[in-house]
């Protein structure tokens, strides 16, 4: 199978690149590829404690670009799956301490020995942002449905196209569902209308995220968790695979089913009409 | 992708890199000079232009961070260029954030009685220069219909300035800036900023089919849309009437009076 570099970016910080990275990596490992997710945010290094490997750290990303040791060196395996590899950054060093070149170098080595690589870019867009995109053939754009996010991933996709990326596709993180419908938060349209992009996948806001951070188990392997099943459908897109972007529709709440139970509740009603 | 990378490094190889440049210029039929004033391209005079486009732009993609951002002055003194090409050359010149400056000071004007052939100024200049000679050379270039026409959305952080009328087949997003000497006219939804008319031209208006700009300016006058207004689903055209911008919906092919 061909390597496929993939990208992981937003612009604005804080609105899950990170998280993403580990989930759609650990998703992508779940399938039975193997994976590589390199953090390139050199000086602000997170990947490794949201996966929970931060102790295992020997050697880092810029010790192999230094030639301080091998990459096989530097690779941590994943506790959880034998498929999946931590390529950490340096926490002791500065976004400047790797080239462009040295980066996409390191993007050839990765690929003749995984079928993906994923790459956890810093925000901004400097060089560590241009480091981080410069060996990708794919770009994915992570973005919250608020207007500074919207805007700032706008300011990428533009950057993206300029270095001479194909088009980036987005994964909209944190939405409530049930705001949007009030109109009191950007839904996805209105997302969509700016950004004019493909949509990978929608992840719902959850508290287990936060629970799962914390732990460094990735939220994937909760079952129960929707935005666990969002990133395990991201990856399954990712992969060729057609899954319906259903992600949208929120839990019901209690009283809503008891009313759908009963025979007159606003879903059902919708559907006879359509029937 | 690139060969040059950190900004020091670029600054420390400037000269052995526009060496190699010079030296590849004649098999390219290009020639990116480094001049006092800048970067100087030369296009040979007897090649088709769709060969040296495709001669520019690989040259362009062999150091994309080397030339991001930069201005480039274009030589006209041996080769002239249609309109319609020299449109063709700013699209590929602002997928690497470069912007075309104009040159009087590197080619003297040569264009007596050739209207369909504007040879040097261009983009990004007028924003700068202030000077009558400048808004002398806009009206020259509004009435002979040089008009920048773009196919793409222009998104946060682009900017596009040209002294003539702009239309854009695509979406202004917020954070974008249009600058035009004439009309500017969106076939999409404005939402960032728009100047027409810059620096001084009060006729200028703008037109999209849903306008919601961030700020909108005509010539030396600016306004912002009121507070918690709503925006109307309908084409509009922004123009100055009575020494104040004012909207109005476009029906039936002209502006609606009310």
């Amino acid at each position: 199978m061909e390597s496929r570099v993939i990208t992981i970016t937003s612009g604005k910080g804080g609105v899950g690149k990170t998280t993403t990275t580990a989930n759609i990596g650990t998703a992508l490992a779940l399938q039975g590829k193997r994976v590589a997710v390199v953090d390139s945010d050199i000086g602000l290094r997170n990947l490794d404690a949201i996966l929970g490997l931060e102790n295992r750290i020997v050697y880092d990303l810029v010790d192999v670009v230094e030639g301080q040791c091998r990459l096989r060196q530097a690779l941590i395996k994943d506790k959880r799956l034998p498929d999946l590899y931590l390529l950490p950054a340096a926490q002791t060093r500065d976004k400047n301490a790797v080239n462009s070149v040295q980066m996409e170098q390191l993007c050839q080595q990765l690929r003749a020995e995984f079928d993906f690589v994923l790459i956890d870019s810093p925000a901004g867009i400097e060089q560590g942002f241009r480091n981080a995109i410069v060996g990708a053939d794919e770009i994915i754009i992570v973005a919250n449905p608020e207007m500074a996010s919207v805007r700032d991933a706008d300011r990428i996709i533009g950057l993206v196209e300029a270095a001479g990326k194909p088009e980036p596709r987005l994964i909209l993180n944190r939405l409530r569902a049930e705001m949007a419908r009030r109109g009191d938060m950007m839904d996805v349209a209105d997302v969509l209308e700016v950004l004019g992009v493909d949509l990978l996948g929608i992840v719902p806001e959850d508290e287990m995220i936060i629970v799962a951070t914390n732990k460094g188990e990735p939220i994937v392997f909760e079952k129960r968790s929707r935005a666990g099943r969002a990133f395990l459908h991201a990856a399954q897109r990712i992969m060729g695979e057609e899954v319906p972007l259903d992600e949208v529709t929120e839990v019901p709440s209690l009283l809503e089913r008891l009313r759908r139970l009963v025979g007159f509740g606003p879903a059902l009603a919708e559907k006879r009409v359509r029937s | 992708m690139g060969t040059e990378d950190t900004s020091d490094k670029v600054t420390s190889e400037e000269g052995s890199s526009l060496g190699r440049e010079e030296k590849q210029s004649v098999q390219g039929n290009i020639a990116i000079k480094g001049t006092r004033n800048g970067l100087l391209l030369t296009l040979e005079p007897e090649t088709p232009f769709s060969e040296l486009l495709n001669a520019l732009s690989d040259r362009l993609a062999e150091a994309p961070g080397f030339f991001r951002g930069a201005s480039l002055a274009l030589d006209t003194s041996r080769r002239m260029l249609r309109v319609s090409e020299r449109i063709q050359l700013e699209d590929l010149l602002a997928h690497y954030h470069m912007s075309v400056t104009p040159l009087e000071q590197i080619a003297p004007m040569q264009r007596n009685g050739e209207p369909q052939a504007v040879p040097t100024n261009d983009t990004a200049s007028p924003i700068t220069a202030t000077s009558s000679e400048t808004s002398q050379v806009q009206h020259d270039l509004r009435e002979t219909g040089d008009t920048l026409l773009i196919r793409r959305t222009i998104r946060s952080g682009q900017a596009i300035h040209h002294p003539s009328n702009i239309v854009i087949l695509g979406d202004v997003n917020p954070g974008a800036e249009v600058v035009a000497g004439g009309d500017i006219i969106i076939w999409g939804v404005l939402r960032g900023m728009v100047h027409a008319g810059y620096p001084d031209d009060e006729s200028a208006c703008v037109c999209s089919l849903q306008l919601a700009p961030v700020q909108l300016r005509i010539a030396h006058m600016l306004s912002r849309p009121p507070e918690g207004a709503g925006v109307q689903p309908n084409p509009e055209v922004a123009r100055i009437r009575n020494g104040r911008i004012v909207v109005e919906t476009w029906v039936n092919g002209r502006p609606h009076r009310k």
